[in-house]
């Protein structure tokens, strides 16, 4: 993994700033050299910034984007790192919201019990779902998974007690005690609205997630689950438990996209069995390849550029001539537009860039770091 | 029993509708191994095809054949465009890929042609063959008959003709086909192209009356996909087999399951031809008719 | 324009005694500056319409949305805006903001998020459980929101403004016209399996222990089914000769197929979201179904005259086309058209009221919304009955069934109204 340093690490000041990889230890680091203290300083900044700047409308798109963003740095733990594709993903957050409605609304739990049962729910219902992934390799898992969206989907609508059934069910905001982390202004007597509650209660959260993917992928378990993802068998061959570390993939990754939808029913305030169909299912893996297989940022980036996209898009399409925007209107509606460049997002990041945007970053840093002397 | 015969028929036939879909699955798989997501597309565009050429006041039968050829085109044109690209990236990409233009396509259709609900205009219509107390849809009947038709026409094609014998010799090893002089990328054109024209003949079955033709036709053909994991995706013969096998678990468990077993909820059929499918899955990891693959290192 | 005179005067100011005994209810202010809130600027008053114009709803979302951009329209031209009592000059024109919702509960979420601090009230929330997924937000918003949808559900909600008798009035009505008739069905029932065909259940369970009729088979389907010879062979097997169908266009077209192949013709009795106009055809391309349907299908849908010509119709209905062929040529007659010119009646209604009560913020449109008591429609509905409790809201719960006519601008003729004391005994407020 480690490469051979570059002929600027030298230079002790750039070194610092730029991060450059000269030891092993560097290659583990999360963070590297000064530009990674002042990143994180300003990721800290842009934070506390954001809710005052931007209004709620963009401030619940980011919410969704970070909620969607946990539950993809989730599917790319299984299928970027661990090569095991998932078709699956909608069902567990679907079971995560459901859990949160259940144990929130019914039990009146406050947050810090139904976000962790969420997910060791969805972890739980993973481990079950685990063994097809050993008998199973490839496409036949995806298909099982497909499989699974469509069995999970009539169970939320059967289960009436807990589901609410084709109606949906409420789905309470975070609290704990008097403390509503969705509406801190009531509750701090702060002058916060919802959404601006929303987005500070919810970044954290994607912040821990994120710091606990890294910790997984650059350990012991991230390095089991990359060698059966490159070459399974070998895996096995050097002493890989291959059983395990793909059950457990299918765990934590369950983990993460029940909590993201527990977090999002929370969020909505109101699910229905139809929001966790194929269709979100093929978004996250969308998200993943599009932001960048086998890269957690990848999976942040990929989440936030299609949830912003169609708001660009909707943004930009005044100017756009055969989009129209009443009931009157002839041409096509934005949602046709923005899902046609979806698909076709889709079709070119696999042909043209496969690394997806991580893939065009790293390649864009690559370049500045050794400016002047591109390779 | 009059109950389940009529229940039985229905479930063939529409197990022939699944099947026709299904064989555009398995041609593909077969060739290229790869499992085309956008069958169900390729099928919506190829109803709205015959549609949009049934308007201009063409003959239908002009219409399909017209449409058929199309829709071959397009497959070929993907394939050449597309698909070729990817020849040795991980077949994950390129499945990826296939739900892409699914999603691509099914946007154009919604564009060129909005979201009414639409008559296809088959000339049979609604007319039915009635058999003592058993009543049938012409529509259904010819149905069967195509897919029946379909089938022997495959078995004959990848017995008999060079092309199809090609074709199977690239699925067991493109190293080996090529070695040997098979065109393997003449080959794979080919199979998208038959993919495409059996999906307009697949669309005007799965809308014909009393079955309108609108953009949610394409997730509706998805239902399909376990009649093709069922029967194994590289058996054409399978194929058929699991088209019927699930049409006909749909069709009886619709009709039964809420008097004999209510406690499964209500619409267990969808459901239960995904379980048919898992079950299935688990027990023969390749399908029913499916080939077993060796796995090396 | 001969229209005008007549339908000047939209609103029955019924604010006599029974307005000051509401204890919650400011009383009006006639004097002083008009009080503006979110989505007035100046003399414009914002509105949103949160429908589907994507997906198969969009079949509904479309027309019912035109019935708000003709009937506004007409409000800015013809009446000058809303406020009948100020001069011209200082009434309010009413501005449409449309957002396309796809019929996703999360994509109606985000679209609220995207609108709610620019209009005073949204005209039109399309669908049960989308609504249902911004009613926290919109009791916490205090916006009054125009439900296109005939959940009984509303009738409880200070914020949301029903358009009409839920499904199960539609039922109930529908039975009671049986009962009179002196039919005692053997009924069936064919329902979405959803928030809607739940009431389809509840409708058709209360109006036969009511009415003494037996119900031999139920049957339920999902929206993406394409098969219906199973629900429809259940229904035939049971000897039911009286079906109910809680459906959507798509399916009930399919379910008349299915029934056509088994040589099956019961009475087919559809809520008002099982018909649309478009099942019947083109005149060029007539349905093959079109003898059957003419044969065995009513459809329930509010009480009122609709679409009917001119000699059965009403004041409302005549303004309506009239209206119609002026601001919107290209759409053709529509139910949901209708429907949704009605719901924007209702809405002007409140606007004119707030006006009337110098009130435009959140507050004094929801202030208005409950002091209003009932909305002339013209005949075009029987009436929209408003107010401040659950019971005041339910009012209205009359219904017209209509058998199939191709010859009929949306292929439906009256075959009569019901207002049946059954569906009013209902206990929608629970």
């Amino acid at each position: 993994m480690s490469r051979a340093p570059s002929p600027l690490a030298s230079i002790p000041m750039l070194r610092r700033i730029d991060g450059l990889r000269t030891t092993y230890a560097d290659e583990l680091a999360l963070i590297r050299g000064v530009g990674g203290w002042a990143g994180l300083i300003g990721l800290a900044a842009l934070y506390v910034a954001t809710p005052l700047v931007i209004d709620d409308f963009w401030l619940s798109v980011m919410s969704f984007t970070a909620i969607a963003a946990i539950a993809a740095i989730g599917l790319n733990l299984l299928t970027g790192f661990t090569g095991q594709v998932s078709l699956g993903h909608a069902f567990f957050l679907g079971l995560g919201a459901y859990t949160a409605g259940y144990l929130g609304g019914e039990l009146k739990l406050p947050v810090l019990v139904w976000l962790p049962a969420a997910g060791v729910l969805g972890a739980l219902v993973g481990l079950l779902i685990g063994p097809f992934a050993l008998r199973l390799r490839g496409l036949y898992l995806a298909i099982v998974t497909l499989g699974l969206v469509f069995v999970g989907e009539h169970i939320f609508l059967n289960l009436r007690q807990i589901t609410g059934g084709p109606q949906g069910r409420a789905v309470p905001s975070p609290t704990i005690g008097g403390l509503n982390f969705a509406d801190l202004g009531t509750s701090l007597g702060l002058p916060l609205t919802r959404e601006q509650s929303f987005f500070l209660f919810v970044v954290p959260l994607l912040a821990l997630a994120a710091l606990a993917a890294k910790n997984i992928v650059r350990s012991r378990p991230g390095r089991a689950f990359q060698a059966i993802r490159d070459r399974e068998i070998a895996a096995a061959i050097i002493g890989v438990d291959r059983a395990r570390y793909k059950v457990a993939a299918f765990a934590v990754s369950s983990f993460y996209a029940a909590a993201a939808g527990a977090l999002y029913g929370s969020y909505l305030r109101h699910i229905t069995p139809g929001q966790f169909d194929l269709g979100p299912s093929i978004q996250y893996v969308a998200m993943i390849i599009v932001g960048g297989i086998g890269t957690v940022y990848g999976s942040i980036a990929g989440a936030f550029f299609l949830v912003l996209i169609p708001r660009v898009v909707e943004a930009l399409s005044p100017a756009i001539p055969f989009v129209s925007h009443s009931a009157t209107g002839s041409g096509v509606t934005l949602v046709v537009l923005n899902q046609l460049i979806f698909g076709a997002l889709i079709v070119l990041f696999l042909v043209f860039e496969p690394l997806g945007l991580s893939g065009i970053w790293s390649r864009l840093r690559t370049y500045v770091k050794t400016w002047p002397f591109s390779y | 029993m009059t109950d389940f015969l009529q229940l039985a028929i229905q479930g063939v036939a529409l197990g022939a509708i699944y099947a026709l879909i299904a064989l555009g699955f398995v041609i593909v798989y077969k060739a290229t191994q790869v499992i085309n997501f956008a069958q169900g597309e390729l099928v919506l565009l190829g109803a709205y095809l015959v549609y949009a050429f049934n308007q201009t006041a063409l003959p239908f039968a002009v219409s399909v054949a017209l449409a058929v050829v199309v829709m071959a085109g397009l497959g070929w044109a993907i394939e050449r465009t597309i698909l070729r690209r990817m020849v040795g990236k991980p077949v994950f990409a390129v499945v990826m890929i296939t739900i892409g233009l699914a999603i691509v396509i099914r946007q154009v259709v919604a564009a060129a042609w909005g979201f009414e609900d639409l008559l296809l205009g088959e000339p049979w219509a609604a007319s039915r063959i009635q058999v003592g107390e058993l009543g049938v849809n012409v529509t259904s009947l010819v149905t069967i008959a195509s897919a029946g038709l379909l089938l022997a026409l495959f078995f004959v094609f990848f017995r008999f003709t060079r092309a199809g014998i090609g074709m199977r010799a690239t699925a067991i090893d493109q190293e080996a086909a090529l070695a040997v002089g098979i065109p393997v990328r003449g080959v794979f054109a080919q199979a998208w192209m038959i993919a495409g024209g059996i999906a307009a003949i697949a669309g005007v079955f799965l809308v014909a009356f009393p079955a309108t033709l609108h953009p949610g036709v394409g997730f509706t053909a998805l239902r399909a996909f376990p009649a093709a994991i069922v029967g194994g995706l590289d058996s054409v013969g399978g194929a058929v087999v699991g088209g019927i096998l699930v049409g006909l678990v749909e069709v009886l468990v619709q009709g039964y399951q809420p008097q004999v077993a209510p406690w499964l909820g209500n619409n267990f059929h969808v459901a239960a031809a995904y379980l048919l499918m898992i079950v299935v899955l688990v027990v023969r990891p390749y399908g029913l008719f499916g080939t077993r693959v060796v796995e090396r290192v | 324009m001969r229209a005008r005179p007549f339908i000047a005067v939209l609103i029955v100011a019924l604010l006599t005694a029974a307005g000051c005994r509401l204890g919650d209810t400011t009383p009006p202010a006639t004097q002083g500056p008009i009080k503006t809130g979110i989505g007035i600027e100046g003399l414009t008053i914002k509105v949103a319409e949160l429908t589907p114009l994507t997906g198969s709803v969009a079949l509904i979302g479309k027309p019912l949305t035109r019935g708000h951009e003709v009937y506004f329209q007409y409000v800015n031209d013809v009446l000058g805006g809303v406020g009948k009592n100020l001069p011209k000059e200082q009434r309010y024109k009413v501005e449409l903001v449309t957002l396309d919702t796809q019929y996703l509960p999360d994509i109606h979420v985000q679209q609220y998020n995207a609108v709610k601090e620019k209009v005073a009230v949204i005209a039109q929330s399309l669908g049960t459980p989308q609504t249902k997924a911004i009613l926290q937000q919109i009791r916490d918003d205090k916006i009054v929101t125009g439900a296109a949808s005939l959940s009984a559900d509303w009738f409880k909600e200070k914020y949301v403004v029903a358009n009409g008798a839920p499904y199960i009035a539609q039922v109930a009505n529908a039975m009671q016209y049986l009962k009179d008739k002196g039919v005692t069905p053997k009924l069936g029932l064919i329902y979405q399996d959803d928030d809607y065909g739940a009431e389809g259940v509840a409708g058709i369970d209360y109006a036969a222990k009511a009415l003494g009729f037996s119900i031999v088979a139920r049957a339920s389907y999902k929206p993406t089914d394409t098969e219906f010879t199973a629900q429809v062979n259940t229904m035939k097997q049971a000897g039911a000769d009286h079906v109910v169908l809680t459906t959507t266009p798509t399916p009930t077209g399919r379910i008349l197929g299915a029934a056509a192949a088994l040589q099956y013709a019961p009475r087919w009795i559809g809520n008002s979201p099982a018909w649309i106009g478009a099942l019947v055809g083109t005149k060029d391309k007539p349905s093959p179904l079109v003898p059957y349907m003419q044969q065995t299908l009513w459809v329930v849908t509010d009480q009122g005259c609709g679409w009917a010509d001119v000699g059965y119709g009403c004041e409302g209905s005549k303004l309506m086309q009239d209206n119609l062929a002026k601001y919107a040529k290209d759409q053709p007659p529509d139910y949901y058209f209708s429907f949704g010119y009605v719901q924007a009646m209702g809405i002007h209604a409140i606007l004119e009221k707030a006006v009337e009560m110098r009130d435009l913020s959140r507050e004094g449109i929801a202030n208005a919304f409950a002091n209003l008591k009932s909305v002339d429609t013209g005949g075009l509905r029987k009436a929209l009955a408003y107010g401040a409790t659950c019971q005041e809201k339910v009012g209205v719960t009359g219904s017209t069934i209509w058998k199939i006519d191709t010859t009929q601008p949306i292929a439906l003729a009256s075959l009569g109204e019901v207002d049946s004391k059954l569906a009013k005994d209902y206990k929608y407020c629970g």
